[in-house]
């Protein structure tokens, strides 16, 4: 056990936090590929990326707490032929750097890879100011933008080796650190664009992103175990390009469908599940777990999804809700003669 | 509980009754015999409010309705549900006929009609391949409805399988082409209906793998863990539940005798 960061009080060599995975696999990238390059705003510590500049200092660029000037050198980084990973906290991503972003990065279709750590309500005690709960809706809507919430270090791990050969500019959203292990290792297909089915059921399905995938698979449990129900939970990584082909599905075999995800419910994972479900033109019931609107309250994050439902015991309180609730179109029972 | 007389007449005039309409869409050349009829013949329960119902033919195109008919042409009037299930059943029975007289073409013509639902009765066994496949057909729409009918009919058996049961879907099909029926259960309701379900994905799907091997399993011919172990039945999703279900329908068996 070692102090490893600002915003880290324990290093389990066993479960690397998605951060620590990051800097790690990026460093090993960085052997491979000579054109990607590093950059971040005075954070280097906090978000891993510092790794890579402990071993690659001629690659590695600190623009100081100027975050909007951050993304303006990664832009020309980008266009000198280079492919910047550039690192910062994602409410300083997002909001305060959001026009170099936009108009910089997507606007000019740059091979840029931005990874945003402490999303969410990850630094859930750092308040209000360092809670980012509205990345992915800002994110999903510049043009051209890829937006990935891995589940865990491994998925960000894959994420991270993924991105390097996707054209145009990418979005991976991780937490602080901390987040529970989803996969026992890391024998599966990980793809941009395509969810990952981590359980099948026919009554609902959950479809979840970042740390409340691994809640919506314990969730599943508990409800096979507790009432018989039979979950689907999707691991939807990948927010745009979303995987329609597995929205629709559930649509079609399920027809209630809950959301988890630590972030707004405006504009997020709920939302962009929502646009596919009202596309298809077929009834579903659909329930958006996630901060509703309102700045989130400040405490630990584990108490702060429960506290929004976005843990385990929200999802088991939600499906028996959605499981009770009527589609009025279904409501004729008289037997076809 | 329910009386068991009053509940098997339910699943007898709900699921079998209705299967007339099969009976013509399969038979083009016997349907003709209907052709341009605008009939009514009903079938009730004297002094039972509830047990009743009326095939409707309009223009020759039957149509069931499982209420009374204000006025209808010909109208079997039985004194109690036992005699109702005895001439369902191959039993012997003497219905008041209203219209026996003054509409005796109309009688005669119907009862062929009639009398094609003993195809369901176990001891028909049809010869034909055609024969055959109209029997798989009608069995799978009255095991279907009888299931349902059950339940609305308030058998503690089903209401114990339906009543804490989500949005669930069971669904037979026999491949490659049909028939196909399905049953819907939500929390104490249910409703039985034909073809593939569309609306969503079923919890359960016993798929046949052809209709000779759906004859079989359905007249009891061959047992149902042997038609799964020879592949003739396969059982798609909890077993436990199929199970549960099987053992229903083997009740309905039982009733209908």
């Amino acid at each position: 056990m070692a102090e490893t960061g600002l915003t880290y009080t324990v290093y389990d060599a066993d479960h690397m936090t998605q951060a620590e995975i990051y800097g790690a696999v990026l460093t090993r990238l960085g052997g491979e590929r000579p054109d990607i390059v590093a950059l971040t705003a005075d954070l280097a510590k906090s978000t891993k990326i510092g790794k890579f500049g402990e071993k690659y200092p001629e690659r590695f660029f600190n623009v100081g707490i100027a975050e909007q000037n951050l993304f303006g050198v990664g832009a020309g980084l980008a266009l000198a032929g280079f492919t910047p990973f550039i690192s910062t906290f994602a409410v300083f991503t997002s909001l305060r750097a959001a026009e170099q972003v936009r108009t910089d990065i997507c606007y000019q279709k740059l091979n840029c890879k931005i990874i945003a750590t402490h999303s969410g309500v990850s630094f859930g005690q750092a308040g209000t100011t360092h809670h980012c709960t509205e990345d992915i809706s800002v994110m999903r809507s510049f043009a051209g933008m890829t937006v990935i919430v891995p589940a865990d270090g491994i998925e960000t791990a894959k994420a991270v080796a993924a991105c390097c050969d996707w054209e145009g500019p990418v979005y991976i959203r991780i937490g602080r650190g901390f987040e529970p292990r989803c996969y026992e290792n890391d024998q599966y297909d990980f793809q941009i664009g395509k969810s990952i089915q981590m359980a099948d059921g026919s009554d609902l399905t959950v479809i979840a992103c970042g740390p409340s995938v691994q809640h919506a698979v314990e969730a599943a449990k508990v409800l096979k175990a507790e009432a018989g129900l039979s979950v689907r939970v999707l691991n939807m990584h990948t927010i745009k390009p979303i995987d329609k082909d597995a929205i629709i599905s559930a649509v079609h075999d399920t027809r209630r469908i809950i959301t988890a995800e630590d972030h707004s419910t405006i504009g997020g994972l709920g939302t962009s599940v929502a646009e596919v479900i009202a596309e298809t033109g077929k009834s579903c019931l659909l329930r958006k777990l996630g901060i509703p609107d309102q700045f989130a309250i400040v405490g630990y994050p584990d108490d702060l999804y429960n506290h929004y439902k976005i843990d385990a015991d929200g999802i088991i309180e939600a499906a028996n809700a959605i499981m009770g609730t009527e589609l009025e179109a279904d409501e004729d029972w008289e037997d076809e003669f | 509980m329910p009386d068991r007389d009053r509940l098997l007449t339910r699943i007898l005039m709900r699921a079998s009754l209705p299967l007339m309409k099969t009976v013509l869409a399969e038979d083009e050349k016997f349907a003709a015999r209907y052709r341009g009829w605008n009939k009514v013949v009903q079938f009730e329960i004297r002094d039972d409010a509830e047990l009743a119902c009326h095939l409707a033919f309009e223009d020759g195109q039957l149509s069931y309705k499982p209420t009374r008919h204000p006025d209808p042409t010909i109208n079997f009037i039985f004194k109690d549900s036992k005699a109702f299930n005895a001439m369902m059943t191959g039993g012997v029975a003497f219905p008041k006929i209203k219209g026996m007289i003054s509409r005796l073409p109309t009688l005669v013509s119907f009862l062929p009609l009639m009398l094609r639902l003993t195809i369901l009765l176990p001891t028909k066994v049809p010869k034909t391949a055609e024969g055959r496949a109209l029997k798989v057909k009608m069995t799978l729409y009255f095991i279907t409805t009888a299931l349902s009918q059950m339940n609305k009919g308030g058998d503690e058996d089903m209401r114990a399988f339906t009543e804490k049961m989500p949005d669930r879907i069971f669904q037979w099909t026999v491949k490659p082409d049909g028939p196909h029926a399905w049953l819907r259960v939500k929390r104490g309701k249910t409703k039985a209906g034909k073809g593939l379900y569309a609306r969503r994905r079923p919890f359960i799907t016993m798929v046949f793998s052809d209709t000779e091997a759906a004859f079989q399993v359905l007249t009891s011919q061959v047992d149902m863990v042997e038609a799964i172990k020879d592949n003739k039945l396969v059982v798609e999703g909890s077993p436990e539940y199929g199970k549960d279900l099987g053992n229903i329908m083997k009740k309905i068996e039982a009733m209908v005798g």
